[in-house]
């Protein structure tokens, strides 16, 4: 109720002014007060009806991108259109937020929109979670001329979009040249493990050419490490991703996603970089292969839509095909 | 050193809201204009030029103040200003109890001192605005003191200045911390707009508004004290004359008044544009030209006669005032008020019947002789004079000259009686009276003849006295230049035999001595008319042309009633007249030309006007709610709302394409209703997902791009949804 008669706060204030004055001149018998109470009455009037008016005139819809990435930029398109035959003035398109998504700036203030003409606004945001994200509806608020009265439309909108997890390029070569172990020191066979695809790592050897040393393992490892070839390119592998929700800690959703993340970036450098074939399995979940990068957007969207399972769910433990293992629990075997 | 660095760093310490800050220059300089303005009006009528000055020097350092330190917190300014504001609250109340200045002048003074206060403290935008509240505050007072049309310029230079500051005010506020789009230079646009609404809608608004004729707790206006005469003051007229020099208006009651010189009547009318008829024996043989100098302002409810004086005897051919002197009436204690209460008359028992208590505010705006214009029948009297004159017939003189600027306040007791309970008053009423109002010497015979046979088949006085009325009216003409009677002839007998032709004074006059003659009493009295009325200002102007001549007849029981002879006059008794500006119009622009439904439409709004004013306020408000209601659907309806942002037609068909290819392929019945277009290929069969995703893709397009699609697309859309709708039969 106080908030609804706060929305009326100035109008209020306004009609109490015209009272005050109204006594006086009554009193006092002053027609040019009376002059200035019609002037607020008018002002009053039209504060009222014309930001409703504009309101109805207008519509609002927005357009999300068909797939984003978590955390980085995307741009979201408003179109608002002026349906009438009078220009409209001071629309705010506000609080441009919805679960998952904020805008940066959050609002939008047209000072002008002409008639029967619509108008194309792009609003940056990054989304900050992963999955199914939805723009149902945003509101326009109108307090044209004078803002004394300040009118809300709230319009339902039909903007939709899937945000995939993170993908790291770099992070993804590490993850294949270290058998999908994120950090290298904490295998101590890390330098052992053989690249299942183009070359294999190991120590320097004296004599072995610069060409072959691999520098970025080289800072992160803190000695020289040098790649081998061995001639054979891998065609197709398996990545395993663990949803069962029984085997995260509670609250574990974050790391989940830290793991998706990391078997996303894994992914996308096997397809993209090396060529090859993947399939992505989960325990609870039907999994999903990508043949080349033209299907990589199923990929994509797969990842987006996969969640934490948990119930009766029949789960599948990682099948031998599974190359890589991405899971909350200890792995007993380096996989690769 | 470092002390001193201290104390600067102390007096600069930074404003401790600086998103609160207003930076914009336009912003300030329009509440300052109008602010200034606001100084400048309230100051013109109340004579405040010395704090004007100061005023206006002081906001416009105080708003270059406030910009230029609108990011520090001026924590000692603050504590001078508040110190400033309690002395303004000091002298104020000093003022107000210890002084005889007028209330609202001290009042304009500490606004305009206080006015000038806050502008020192301005640093947020908030603080603008209230800024230009108080300059509002100060133009209402303008507004009340105001009695010309000048403030209707002023008035709407400030609207100006007040639209533009609140319009980027609001435009300031509300593209806070948003991505703004557009031209702000488009303000402007709204603003004109805006200006040109108000201006349009004026005219229905303004007539609309309900008048409540109170006096709640106004003090009633009266101006300084008039120096009185010198010599020994009985009740004699006094006129003004060009060195009234010797004449002035006191700041106060006090007993050092001076009095000054008793100019003469001759001199007074030697001045070409004076009315005759303010003199001790009205002449009928005189004419002046009179001026249409604006003589005075009077605020009141109604359109009133103005009576000055009232003369009961006609001898000689002249019309005089048998009782000259009249009796002294003695104000109370310190104030200007004169109670005129006889209650031992009997006539001022029954002259209740059926009256009200209206309250007549005078304003001069020349000078003018010493008799108090008042209507009948004065009840309370603001003047300021120690001591004034009222005569047998309640006409009053004061022992001064009255100047410009001099303000007065009358209460009267104004009659209204129904017609057909005044036709029931007996007759004859002559014996009720003093014999001087029945008076018939001086008569001609023939003059008697004639006021029996107007009246003769008449048998209350409001018929007889309609009967003599209707009877001039009908025979005689109306002539400003009527040629004055040969010497020595009855001026009347002239005028309704010779003649035919006269002007106020010769139609009031036959009347008063018609009347007497059918054995009425009659008296004639000398004023002005109620003058024009100004809707805007509410007051009626009184000008030297508006001087009129008029009779009194008594009534037994109810008393004398005011009656005007003069063809343009009103027929029957002239009473009070309610008068608002929606009467205002309509006797204007309707009366007497409109005719058929603009005539019912008419009389049907000045009905409401005129009504009681709880109808009125009423029927105001149902009419600006229609007014609002109209403008609303009028836009509404002139926007034509079009929905959800209409599809053009290729884009509809392609989305129709896709929803019918929904509905039939079963593999979506379980999917979520969430799902995307293309997230649905996920549950699409493997050999028709390319298809899909391309359907999907165009579906994409047609809805969310604010482009149209072509033809092809819709072709192609139409296609793909046949093949997977084939596809879909395989289930």
């Amino acid at each position: 109720m106080i908030e609804r008669l706060a929305a009326f706060g100035r109008l209020i204030f306004l009609a109490l002014w015209a009272g005050l004055l109204f006594l006086i001149a009554t009193n006092i018998q002053s027609g040019w007060l009376y002059v200035v109470i019609s002037f607020m009455l008018i002002l009053a009037a039209v504060s009222v009806a014309a930001p409703k008016s504009a309101l109805r005139a207008v519509s609002l819809e927005a357009a999300l991108p068909d797939l984003c990435e978590r955390g980085s930029p995307a741009t979201a398109v408003l179109t608002i259109r002026n349906n009438s035959r009078i220009s409209r003035h001071m629309l705010r398109i506000e609080s441009l937020s919805c679960p998952g998504i904020k805008f940066e700036p959050d609002r939008v203030f047209i000072v002008s929109l002409p008639a029967r003409s619509s108008l194309t606004v792009s609003a940056k945001f990054a989304p900050e979670s992963r999955g199914r994200l939805k723009m149902e509806r945003a509101a326009v608020s109108c307090g044209a001329p004078l803002g004394i009265f300040t009118a809300r439309r709230e319009f339902p909108l039909r903007a939709v979009s899937l945000a995939h997890p993170r993908v790291d390029r770099a992070e993804g070569e590490a993850l294949a040249e270290y058998g999908g172990r994120a950090d290298p020191r904490a295998n101590p066979a890390r330098f052992e493990l053989r690249d299942s695809y183009n070359y294999r790592l190991r120590e320097y050897v004296p004599g072995d050419s610069l060409r072959q040393i691999h520098w970025k393992l080289t800072a992160r490892a803190g000695e020289p490490i040098v790649k081998q070839n061995d001639g054979a390119a891998v065609e197709h592998a398996g990545i395993f991703i663990d949803n069962d929700a029984a085997n995260y800690p509670p609250g574990g959703g974050e790391r989940f996603e830290r793991l998706l993340e990391q078997a996303a970036s894994l992914a996308y450098h096997l397809v993209f970089a090396r060529g090859a074939g993947v399939s992505i399995t989960a325990s609870a979940a039907p999994g999903i292969t990508v043949d080349s990068p033209d299907s990589w957007e199923r990929a994509l969207r797969w990842l987006a839509l996969i969640e934490l399972q948990s119930g009766n769910y029949p789960l599948q433990p990682p099948g031998p095909d599974a190359d890589f293992t991405f899971s909350p629990l200890e792995r007993t075997e380096a996989s690769g | 050193m470092s002390a001193a660095r201290g104390v600067l760093s102390a007096l600069n310490s930074p404003y401790r809201r600086p998103e609160e800050v207003e930076h914009n220059v336009p912003l300030r300089a329009f509440t300052w204009l109008a602010v200034a303005l606001s100084l400048c009006v309230a100051a013109r009528d109340t004579g405040l030029m010395s704090p004007l000055a100061l005023g206006l020097s002081a906001v416009s350092a105080g708003y270059v103040f406030s910009h230029f330190r609108r990011m520090y917190s001026n924590w000692w300014m603050k504590i001078a200003l508040a110190a400033g504001m309690v002395a303004a609250g000091f002298i104020y109340v000093n003022q107000m109890l210890f002084t005889q200045r007028d209330h609202i002048v001290v009042l304009t003074e500490m606004m305009i001192f206080l006015q000038a206060l806050h502008s020192f403290d301005l640093p947020r935008r908030k603080d603008l605005i209230y800024s230009l509240l108080s300059a509002f505050m100060l133009m209402c007072v303008g507004g009340v003191l105001s009695r010309s049309l000048d403030f209707g310029i002023y008035l709407a230079v400030f609207i100006l200045l007040a639209l533009a500051m609140l319009a980027i005010f609001h435009y300031r506020e509300t593209s806070e911390r948003a991505l703004i789009i557009g031209n702000p230079r488009s303000i402007a646009t709204v603003v004109a707009r805006l200006a040109i609404a108000l201006a349009v809608c004026f005219p229905l608004f303004f007539p609309l508004i309900p008048r409540y004729r109170t006096y709640a707790f106004a003090n009633l206006p009266v101006s300084g004290r008039l120096r009185e005469a010198a010599q020994k003051f009985s009740g004699q007229l006094m006129y003004p004359d060009p060195p009234s020099a010797a004449v002035g208006i006191d700041a106060g009651f006090g007993p050092d008044a001076q009095v000054g010189p008793d100019f003469s009547a001759e001199r007074y009318l030697a001045g070409g544009d004076a009315y005759f008829g303010f003199v001790p024996e009205l002449d009928l043989n005189s004419r002046a030209r009179l001026s249409d100098k604006l003589l005075m302002r009077v605020k009141s409810p109604s359109a009133v006669y103005h009576r000055g004086l009232v003369f009961d005897t006609f001898k000689n051919n002249l019309w005089m005032i048998s009782d000259a002197e009249g009796e002294q009436l003695t104000r109370k204690e310190a104030s200007p008020v004169f109670r005129l209460d006889r209650s031992g008359d009997t006539e001022y028992q029954s002259a209740f019947i059926g009256a009200s208590l209206t309250y007549h505010t005078y304003y001069l705006e020349r000078d003018m002789p010493n008799i108090i214009y008042a209507p009948y029948r004065p009840d309370t009297l603001y003047f300021p004079v120690g001591f004034i004159f009222m005569d047998d017939n309640l006409a009053m003189r004061v022992p001064a000259v009255l100047l410009e600027g001099t303000i007065y306040t009358a209460i009267s007791t104004t009659p209204s009686i129904d017609p057909e309970t005044l036709r029931k008053v007996a007759f004859p009423p002559c014996p009720d009276v003093d014999e001087k109002y029945c008076s018939i010497g001086f008569m001609t015979p023939k003059m008697r003849a004639l006021a029996l046979e107007i009246t003769a088949g008449s048998t209350s006085v409001l018929d007889k006295v309609e009967a003599i009325a209707a009877y001039l009216e009908k025979n005689y003409e109306y002539d400003i230049d009527a040629p004055p009677a040969p010497p020595g002839a009855h001026p009347v007998h002239h005028f309704l035999f010779e003649s035919k032709r006269g002007y106020c004074e010769h139609f009031a006059s036959a009347m008063a001595l018609l009347a007497r003659a059918a054995g009425i009493p009659s008296r004639l009295v000398t004023g002005f008319v109620p003058g024009a009325y100004n809707p805007l200002t509410g007051y009626f102007e009184v000008r030297g042309t508006d001087a009129h001549a008029w009779v009194e007849i008594y009534f037994p029981i109810v008393g004398w009633l005011t009656f005007d002879p003069t063809p343009s006059g009103p027929s029957g008794p002239v009473f009070a007249e309610e008068v608002t500006p929606m009467s205002f119009l309509y006797d204007r622009y309707f009366k007497g030309i409109a005719e058929g439904a603009v005539e019912v439409a008419a009389r049907l709004f000045y009905t409401a006007a005129v009504a009681p004013a709880w109808i009125s306020a009423a029927l105001s408000a149902l009419a600006v709610a229609l007014c609002a209601g109209a403008f609303f659907l009028i836009s509404a309806r002139r926007s034509r709302r079009v929905g959800r942002f209409p599809l053009p037609p290729n884009n509809r068909l392609v989305a129709r394409s896709f929803l019918s290819l929904m509905r039939a392929r079963p593999e979506l019945r379980n999917a979520p209703r969430s799902a995307t277009a293309t997230d649905l290929s996920v549950f699409i069969a493997h050999d028709a997902r390319d298809s899909w995703l391309e359907l999907a893709a165009l579906y994409n397009r047609a809805v969310f791009s604010p482009l149209p699609l072509d033809a092809r697309d819709a072709a192609t859309a139409s296609s793909l949804a046949a093949t997977l709708k084939a596809d879909a039969e395989r289930f």
